[in-house]
């Protein structure tokens, strides 16, 4: 099994909205998603999902209604509200400068300094 | 905008409620399987796949109360379900319960009840629109005892034309205080006022129908002049006496004389508690004001918008000043009082100056103080109820503590303990408070319905919006107290303690036990403050009700009737249809006298008159002596109402016609005014005028109250009418009212008789009111001290039972607490009596500190009371001893019972458990 990295605090809540500005997604399908693109690096225990969800919901960042799944069973779909979308911008230019720092200080060389 | 996202989303849960669990559950299941389908896909048994897509998931209920959280509704679970856990609580302990929700409903009742009256008669502002702009206008006299005395319309005239403080100012008078109205169902008495088209301008009154006074309608040039027959009717009285149909322009029949109805008053308009149903012009007359002495008008007025209270007393104080000036008077004229009294002795208009007040000062001031006393009074029921509830919670915290023990140890938090004590508080306080609403609107409702009249403003009192707020303030406030007291006792002790203690054999935590005696001791205390004022206020109702009221009160029946009638405009013609009456009345079979009179004792108000006293031993004030009342009678009115005649003879039927003007004066009046001398062949000159002729005094009759039973009496001076009707001495109309009956019969065995005698004497239009006994005129003019001594009694009677409740509850506690101790005594060979004997010794002592401590409170705090006592004293020893032998009585029988239970333990079953 490869070797997976433990969330930071926070960072469900942007890779969630992050899943869903690709287009609509059931839970389970926000999880592979997520899976898919990180080629499995991230660990998410699969039912904290679902509170990160109802939260984002409870904010307005995501909407959310009933459809059919590709397997033709019942399922909640989730897509991303206009105040869902600007704060993924707002996320994404943050985790850009958080990364970028974070990178620049740890990759230093001597000579930098 | 996301604030908004949130509530709707929150709203949506509260409403939707299961639908979002529902929805929660499908939406996870969906995901296990189709986890489960990839598994299999994968090459998973399907089983396995199943179990396996299941444990990824990981705890459903955990991210159930994470997905509630997350939706903001944790707190909403939690407390419904510590609402359903609370009613389990409460239905478990029925007893409990029920004690615990009539002890607040009580205390709160009450305290809704007289928190209404509070706020409907003192707090709210008076129904004028703007009212606090209101302020009323008198003047003062140094040589008269009231502080407060009306205006002459001279007076009034002028400090309207003179004043720039006002936007409006009017005035009113009572005249006659009520009218003989006759409608299609017959001839009733209405309360009336008349008033100017200014003062309804002041007031800031619109009429709900038609039309009010015109400018110039209540003037009249000449005083002779009759004035335009114009009438508005109140609200109540269009209802009640015209069924609400329309009347404006319609006439109506108003003392025989036809008006037109011009207007309809907005339902509940009062003018300074008048009460009036019918509203009349004043015929002030401008150019003619008349006397400046005839101090008869009730002034309002409503200051500018910019103008306050204190810049209209600036003005008024200059006005005062430099009123002889700019009215151009130099006869009674407002001066104020110089700073040396004796300079002004000189003078005697010195110290008679207009001043003012906040309109609603002078309604409500006299009844504030009786009020508040009884809002403490509340106060002090409700702290005892919370006492005993607190008592009860303490000993069912002892009862929970392994309840408590096992949820702490379960994992419930001190925050969601507390909560849980709050919820069971407020579900109690939430059920309390219904039922108090209910006590306090059926207690309000009776108390308006026993007392009209002993408060101002009690037709505006009821249980309002306010109301329910303070209710709900005082629920709220005591369901906190019922979480924290119940709280406290959470965690003082380790939990392994309390577990292991298992059986409750060890005693309790002290803290615990001395709370529960303080608590015992103050609520005895302030429940003796309570009986200690109830107490004062009954024995002055009992002084009141005992005072010599200078006349017979015992088979005495009164009733009234006002010959206003055209047919009886003159002198002569009334007091013989007076005469007719009473004739009349003598012959009825059980009636032993008859006699008729204009003040009818013991409540009249004071009309202090101008009279020139002959050979006085006091100086006047000017010309004049002021006398408090003038009493017009028929002879026969000293026999009927028994009043001794001290000297001298009473006033007879052959002074009728004899040439000598008679008059009687009462022995008050004879040593005020002729100290040390005889007062037969003294002379007064009755009110107005240097025309007038001189009254010889031919006897001195006994003290009889007038201006209320608990007052001084005053002086006093009777007249007969027929001699003061004679052209002679230039009186005029010697005013007549009152009938009162010597009889065996009470007034509902008479009513068919008199009303039937009025209407073959006099006229079917003259209505009889006001028929009734002289105990209940006397009763009615006790109200207020009455209503006062029946609230007091009440409260304290309530107090006393939940000191009483609360004492029993904590010595039973105290011997259960002591049951193994007892046991062990009476094993080792101690007696049933002496172990009776310790536990009533321990509980007495409880009481006896609680009666010392309401003792020291009660003198200090009934001194607030004193002005409303009446011949006892706020300190008074023997209520306080009476009060303290009751209180101790009564703690003797509560301890009474757990004492003899304790006597009667069984060792054996108690030490072997």
């Amino acid at each position: 099994m490869p070797p997976t990295i433990e969330l930071l605090q926070g960072t469900l809540d942007v890779l969630i909205l992050k899943a869903i500005s690709l287009g609509p997604l059931h839970g389970y399908g926000v999880l592979l998603r997520i899976q898919q693109v990180s080629h499995d690096k991230l660990k998410i225990q699969q039912g904290s999902l679902y509170p990160a969800l109802y939260r984002l919901e409870h904010q307005g960042l995501i909407a959310s209604e009933w459809g059919v799944s590709e397997n033709k069973r019942r399922a909640k779909y989730y897509r991303l509200t206009t105040a869902g979308k600007r704060r993924l911008r707002d996320e994404l230019a943050y985790w850009q400068r958080l990364s970028e720092g974070i990178g620049l200080v740890l990759s230093a060389a001597t000579g930098d300094v | 905008m996301t604030l908004l996202a949130r509530l709707r989303s929150f709203m949506a849960a509260l409403v939707k409620g299961r639908r979002v669990e529902q929805d929660m559950e499908d939406e996870w299941r969906f995901h296990v399987e189709a986890r489960a389908d990839d598994l299999a896909a994968e090459g998973v048994p399907r089983d396995q796949a199943v179990r396996q897509a299941r444990s990824e998931f990981g705890d459903s209920l955990r991210w159930k109360e994470s997905g509630r959280e997350a939706r903001g509704l944790l707190w909403i679970y939690d407390a419904g379900a510590d609402v359903r856990y609370g009613l389990r609580q409460l239905r478990r302990a029925p007893l409990f319960a029920t004690t615990a929700m009539i002890t607040l409903a009580l205390g709160i009742g009450a305290n809704a009840a007289i928190f209404s009256v509070l706020n409907g008669v003192l707090l709210r502002p008076l129904p004028y629109p703007k009212s606090g702009q209101l302020m009323y206008v008198t003047t003062q006299f140094p040589s008269w005892s009231q502080p407060r005395v009306p205006v002459s319309p001279p007076e009034y005239l002028e400090f309207r034309a003179i004043t720039r403080s006002f936007a409006a100012i009017g005035a009113w008078a009572p005249g006659a205080g009520e009218v003989n109205l006759t409608t299609n169902e017959g001839a009733r008495r209405v309360r009336s006022v008349n008033v100017d088209e200014l003062l309804l301008q002041a007031l800031g009154l619109q009429p709900a129908q038609g039309r009010f006074f015109a400018r110039g309608e209540t003037d009249r040039s000449d005083p002779a002049a009759p004035l335009p027959p114009v009438a508005i009717l109140s609200h109540e009285l269009w209802q009640g006496a015209f069924g609400g149909q329309p009347m404006v322009g319609k006439m109506v029949e108003v003392n025989s004389l036809r008006r037109e109805v011009i207007g309809i008053m907005p339902r509940g308009v009062d003018v300074m508690e008048m009460r009036p149903e019918i509203w009349l012009p004043l015929g002030l007359s401008p150019l003619n004001p008349g006397d400046r002495r005839a101090h008869r008008l009730y002034v309002i007025g409503r200051l500018k918008d910019d103008v306050t209270t204190e810049g209209a007393e600036t003005e008024l104080r200059v006005i005062n000043e430099q009123w002889g000036e700019r009215v151009g008077v130099t006869d009674h004229m407002f001066v104020p009082m110089p700073a040396d009294a004796s300079a002004g002795a000189s003078n005697p208009n010195a110290g008679h100056i207009l001043q003012l007040q906040p309109l609603h000062d002078e309604i409500v001031g006299s009844a504030s103080r009786a009020i508040w006393t009884l809002q403490i009074a509340a106060g002090f029921v409700l702290l005892i109820a919370c006492a005993n509830l607190g008592n009860l919670l303490l000993s069912r915290a002892a009862i929970r503590r392994r309840e408590l023990a096992v949820r702490t140890a379960l994992g419930a938090s001190r925050q969601r303990l507390l909560r849980q004590f709050i919820i069971e508080g407020a579900l109690l306080s939430i059920a309390a408070s219904t039922l108090a609403l209910w006590i306090g609107r059926f207690g309000l409702h009776a108390l308006t319905q026993a007392y009209p009249r002993a408060l101002p403003r009690s037709t505006e009192v009821g249980v309002d919006v306010p109301v329910l707020l303070f209710t709900c303030a005082i629920a709220m406030v005591t369901s906190l107290f019922f979480g924290l007291a119940q709280l406290r006792h959470i965690g003082t002790n380790s939990l392994a303690v309390t577990l292991t203690e298992a059986g409750a054999k060890g005693s309790d935590g002290g803290t615990r036990r001395y709370v529960r005696r303080a608590l015992v001791v103050g609520e005895v205390a302030l429940a003796v403050i309570l009986v200690i004022g109830a107490g004062l206020l009954i024995r002055t109702v009992y002084n009141l009700t005992n005072v010599d009221m200078g006349f017979e009160t015992s088979r005495l029946v009164t009733f009234s009737v006002s010959l206003t009638d055209r047919n009886y405009m003159s002198a002569a013609s009334r007091i013989q249809g007076y005469q007719r009456v009473l004739d009349a009345l003598r012959a009825v079979p059980g009636v032993e006298a008859a006699t008729a009179m204009w003040g009818l004792p013991p409540d009249r108000s004071s009309a202090k008159v101008n009279t020139r006293v002959s050979d006085a031993t006091v100086p006047s004030v000017g010309p004049f002596h002021v006398v408090d009342f003038y009493q017009y009678v028929f002879p026969g009115y000293f026999e009927t109402m028994g009043v001794p005649i001290v000297r001298g003879r009473g006033l007879q039927p052959a002074d009728a016609a004899s040439a000598g003007l008679v008059t009687v004066v009462n022995e008050t009046f004879a040593e005020t005014f002729w100290k040390g001398q005889d007062p037969i062949g003294k002379r007064v000159k009755p009110c107005c005028n240097e025309q007038t002729p001189w009254f010889t005094v031919v006897g001195v009759a006994k003290d009889v109250k007038q201006g209320g039973v608990g007052q001084d009496t005053g002086t006093e001076l009777y007249m007969s009418v027929e001699q003061v009707a004679r052209p002679d001495p230039g009186l005029g109309i010697a005013p007549l009212n009152h009938v009162v009956l010597r009889t065996t019969l009470t007034p509902a065995a008479l009513a068919q008789t008199i009303e039937r005698t009025v209407r073959e004497q006099l006229d079917p239009s003259i209505p009889v009111v006001r028929l009734r006994d002289m105990e209940a005129v006397r009763a009615e003019s006790i109200q207020r001290p009455r209503f006062l001594a029946q609230l007091l009694g009440v409260f304290g009677g309530l107090a006393l039972l939940l000191a009483a409740v609360g004492t029993y509850g904590v010595v039973s506690s105290i011997v259960a607490e002591r049951r193994r101790e007892i046991g062990i005594r009476m094993a080792l060979g101690a007696d049933r009596s002496s172990v009776l004997a310790d536990v009533m010794r321990e509980g007495l002592a409880l009481a006896a500190v609680g009666v010392a401590v309401g003792l020291a409170g009660a003198f200090g705090l009934n001194r607030l009371i004193a002005s409303l006592l009446f011949g006892v004293q706020p300190t008074d020893v023997s209520t306080a001893v009476g009060v303290a032998a009751t209180m101790i009585l009564v703690a003797v029988v509560a301890c009474l019972l757990p004492a003899w239970r304790a006597s009667r333990l069984d060792p054996t079953a108690v030490l072997r458990v």
